[in-house]
């Protein structure tokens, strides 16, 4: 890429792209989170990761050529800075604060991206545009997300709101809680989530509560869940839950939903879609 | 005068069997879903509605049943290993044998689905786990025929460590689901809903409960120091090989069931021998007893205290017994009998 | 105090079956040969006193009659029979043994302790009768500490703890009662008061061997001394016999005048002060 010329040439040429904002047309780019990993490749801009955290090769097969920088708990330091990145995005984390300061000392640049909230995943998507030259794309990208909540909210808007408890994992017993982007696109989606009255974004939830609550719809996302049948045969263990008893236990593959990533878009249209087969099927005639 | 006569046996374990029943009973009557004594006394008689049947029976019950189990198995292993080790700060959790037995099950848990094995190959694992690490354990912290408290602690020290480290590498190898739902799994869990995890815990218990009540005599002359039940009589090495195997039993079907659950081994046999005296023959089955009420207690105030939320278990017997056993350290280096 | 000697203890075993009998013992410890050719023999009723400077293989000696260490040479019999063909609790039946020290690290009573040498007549899980309660409470009687029965254990003096381990051991109501060093930390009370229990114990017929430091104490209250030299006998005899200048001198490396005492048995009295 650069033409080898008289040294100092080379050199002046060396401290302007340093001192140039990282911002430039194609950046280094290490990515230590499987979602920016993927809103990346969303973009297009495949050709600026030089490097990947572990799980990110692991859910990208096709990124095998990149270089493997580790995972949560084992990240190789050497091995992001010897890739010279311009910039290395993650996601903020206790487990990696103390790489993003050893990196920061050593001069990398590093860009954090909170996903916690749907707002977060859209800024990012367009921070991460920003970031590698793929501004337009970016903005592309959000406003079909942003249409296709819209059209989800109005469509939820005309039937009645269901109450539901989303499963992150059966045993034990995680659900959705308050305040992450999965709560908000269940609330476009026309759900009443029961998991927002124990306050955390991801709580550990006690069955007794579940059985208490008695959703009236259940949406079983959790990595065993093997699709609809299985999801149904599981939870028969609980005939007393609503859910249950009117057939409104529901599956929807996590991979896409539960990633605070690019398609949040196709996220929300099979969340609705699940939650509108709920609304259509026979009602069980009790209520609780 | 304390001796122990069958009167003072049966005096004292008739008031921690009441003690027990009482625990029983606070954790059928309380959790989140806020069901009145009424509600409760009729699903236990079978007659209460579907809801309340499902949470009294099939949530609360079994839940307060295996707490039991896993409370008696851990404090009477920390019984055995405080009188074999002669160190009253030993228990299955400081000395790393509860490590060891995580460490078996975690292998499982990641390694095993390529091995062809499930979950039912966990009570093994971890038994497996907890019996090696036992035994090594009684191998390293023995020098020149003592055992000093000092080894024994760093040797449980390092034990500990290192499973740690074995199971974080076994966890990220096992990819983003099953690492997390491997510590997950560790930071103790009495939820499980299936009883046939109760049967095992309850085999191994038994078992593990029957030998040490049989050598409960030997164990009090143990105490003294091997040559010295020699003398009295005791075949040492064969009695300790056979507590020792008890005690992995023990440790093995508590963890393999519930995960890491710390302090219970530590406190209770100290909180008893203040009271009762140090006679194993009453500490032993003591100890089962008051061990099952504390984590049964333990366990409801984990599952009610945030409302619909879940506190692991092993946070709140470490709240209530870390204060409690630094209090007892503080008695016994001011003189106070320990 | 009266000490009554029998007339002749030196050379081999006499014809009435001994207590605790050792028949050209020999042992050796990793490639160090800690002893060898030692025979001698305790008889029922006797207190015989085991001397010896460090190292010369007392404890040793006692620890194989406990079968705590292996022989590689000769035997041991107790009444007749092998040590090696009772088992462990016929053993303990027969012989009680009073340590140096015990460390006690659970707060278990003087009567529990006590009780615990009843352990080798119980059975397995060895409730205490009535019978064994009796027992354990004469045996503090007879040493004049039975105050101390519902002490704990760990927190008593070192005369105390000794006192109690000689209750526990005639708790055992064995016929052969060793003692390591018994008195070794103990004041001259303390120290008095278990040999005088040991001879009143060997006036019931019991036989005592006692392994010391003290070596004058030794001479009053032992019937016969067996001296110890580098893991060989090196003599043995009524104390008068045994405990001459000749014999600290070579054995001990002592200089010292040996005077009847006022009880007849040898008093030692080691030349303290510098030679000029």
């Amino acid at each position: 890429m650069r033409r080898t010329a008289h040294p100092l040439l080379v050199l002046a040429w060396a401290l302007a792209l340093a001192a140039m904002p990282a911002a430039a047309t194609s950046p280094r780019v290490v990515s230590l989170n499987p979602s920016l990993t993927a809103i990346l490749l969303a973009l297009d801009a495949r050709e600026t990761l030089v490097g990947i955290d572990s799980f990110s090769h692991r859910q990208h097969p096709e990124l095998a050529d990149l270089a493997d920088v580790g995972g949560l708990f084992d990240p190789g330091l050497e091995t992001i800075v010897a890739l010279r990145p311009d910039v290395v995005v993650l996601v903020p984390s206790e487990e990696q604060r103390p790489l993003r300061e050893r990196l920061e000392a050593l001069g990398v640049r590093v860009v954090a991206f909170e996903n916690i909230r749907f707002a977060d995943v859209l800024a990012n998507i367009e921070g991460l545009g920003r970031l590698v030259g793929r501004a337009a794309a970016a903005r592309a990208r959000v406003a079909a997300i942003v249409a296709e909540r819209e059209r989800v909210e109005r469509a939820a808007a005309a039937r009645p709101r269901v109450d539901c408890v989303v499963v992150l994992q059966r045993d034990p017993l995680y659900v959705v809680g308050a305040g992450s982007f999965l709560d908000e696109m269940l609330a476009a989606a026309g759900c009443e989530n029961r998991g927002r009255e124990l306050g955390e974004a991801y709580p550990r939830a006690g069955l007794e509560w579940l059985v208490d609550r008695a959703p009236e719809v259940l949406l079983d996302m959790s990595p065993d869940a093997a699709g609809e049948g299985d999801v149904r045969h599981y939870w028969q263990r609980w005939p007393t839950l609503p859910a249950v008893r009117r057939e409104r236990v529901l599956f929807v593959a996590p991979q896409l939903v539960t990633m605070p990533g690019p398609y949040l878009d196709e996220a929300l249209r099979r969340l609705d879609r699940a939650l509108r087969s709920a609304a259509a099927s026979p009602d069980g005639g009790e209520s609780r | 005068m304390r001796v122990l006569t069958p009167l003072r046996l049966v005096r004292v374990l008739a008031v921690l069997v009441a003690m027990l029943a009482l625990a029983v009973v606070f954790g059928l009557a309380t959790g989140p879903s806020g069901l009145s004594l009424e509600e409760v006394r009729r699903a236990l008689g079978g007659a209460g509605d579907g809801a309340a049947a499902d949470i009294v029976l099939r949530i609360r019950l079994p839940r307060v049943l295996l707490a039991s189990l896993v409370g008696a198995s851990l404090a009477s292993s920390g019984v055995v290993f405080q009188s074999l080790l002669r160190n009253p700060l030993a228990d299955p959790y400081v000395l790393g044998v509860s490590g060891g037995a995580a460490l078996g099950a975690v292998a499982v848990l990641s390694l095993g689905a390529a091995a062809g094995l499930g979950a039912s190959a966990l009570p093994g694992a971890a038994f497996a786990g907890s019996a090696v690490t036992t035994a090594a354990l009684y191998g390293l912290a023995r020098s020149g025929g003592r055992v000093s408290p000092t080894s024994v602690l760093l040797t449980g020290v390092v034990f500990n460590a290192f499973a740690s480290a074995a199971i974080v590498f076994l966890a990220s190898l096992a990819g983003l689901a099953d690492g997390a739902r491997i510590f997950l799994w560790l930071i103790g869990n009495l939820s499980a809903p299936a009883f046939d995890s109760a049967w095992i815990v309850a085999l191994f218990l038994g078992c593990g409960l029957a030998v040490a009540l049989a050598l409960a005599r030997s164990l009090d002359l143990l105490t003294l120091g091997d040559e010295s039940a020699e003398q009295l009589g005791v075949d040492s090495e064969r009695v300790k090989r056979w507590l020792l195997l008890a005690t992995s039993l023990m440790v093995g079907a508590a963890v393999s069931v519930a995960g890491l659950i710390g302090f219970v081994g530590l406190i209770i046999p100290h909180l008893l021998r203040l009271v009762i005296g140090a006679d194993h023959r009453l500490l032993v089955p003591s100890a089962a007893l008051t061990g099952a009420a504390f984590l049964v207690v333990c366990d409801t105030i984990a599952r009610t205290l945030l409302g619909g939320r879940e506190l692991p278990v092993g946070a709140i017997t470490a709240l209530v017994g870390g204060p409690l056993f630094l209090w007892l350290l503080r008695r016994q280096q001011t003189g106070v009998a320990v | 105090m009266v000490v009554a000697p029998p007339a002749d203890g030196r050379g081999s075993v006499s014809v009435a079956t001994p207590a605790l009998c050792f028949r050209e013992v020999g042992v050796s410890l990793g490639h160090r040969e800690v002893l060898r050719g030692v025979s001698f023999a305790v008889r029922p009723g006797e207190v015989v006193g085991l001397l010896g400077p460090n190292g010369a293989g007392k404890t040793t000696l006692l620890r194989a009659a406990l079968r705590a260490v292996p022989l590689a040479a000769g035997e041991i019999a107790l009444f007749g029979s092998s040590v090696h063909e009772l088992s462990r609790r016929e053993l303990a039946r027969r012989v009680a043994v009073v340590p140096q020290r015990l460390h006690v690290p659970f707060p278990f009573s003087v009567l529990e302790l006590v009780l615990m040498g009843r352990a080798p007549h119980q059975r397995s899980l060895g409730l205490a009768s009535s019978e064994d309660i009796a027992r354990a409470r004469s045996a503090l009687e007879r040493l004049g500490i039975a105050e101390l029965a519902d002490r704990d254990a760990d927190r008593l003096s070192g005369g105390e703890r000794q006192l109690v381990l000689l209750a526990r051991a005639l708790a055992q109501q064995a016929r052969v009662l060793l003692l390591d060093e018994a008195t070794a930390f103990l004041d001259l009370r303390h120290r008095v008061e278990v040999l005088r229990v040991v001879r009143a114990l060997a006036a019931e017929g019991v036989a005592a061997l006692i392994v010391s430091h003290d070596i004058d104490l030794a001479a009053r209250v032992c019937d016969r001394i067996v001296l110890l030299e580098a893991g060989r006998l090196a003599a043995q005899g009524p104390p008068v016999e045994v405990l001459d200048a000749a014999v600290l001198g070579r054995v001990f490396g002592v200089v010292a005048e040996v005077v009847p005492g006022p009880d007849g048995a040898p008093l030692i009295v080691p030349a303290l002060r510098e030679r000029c």
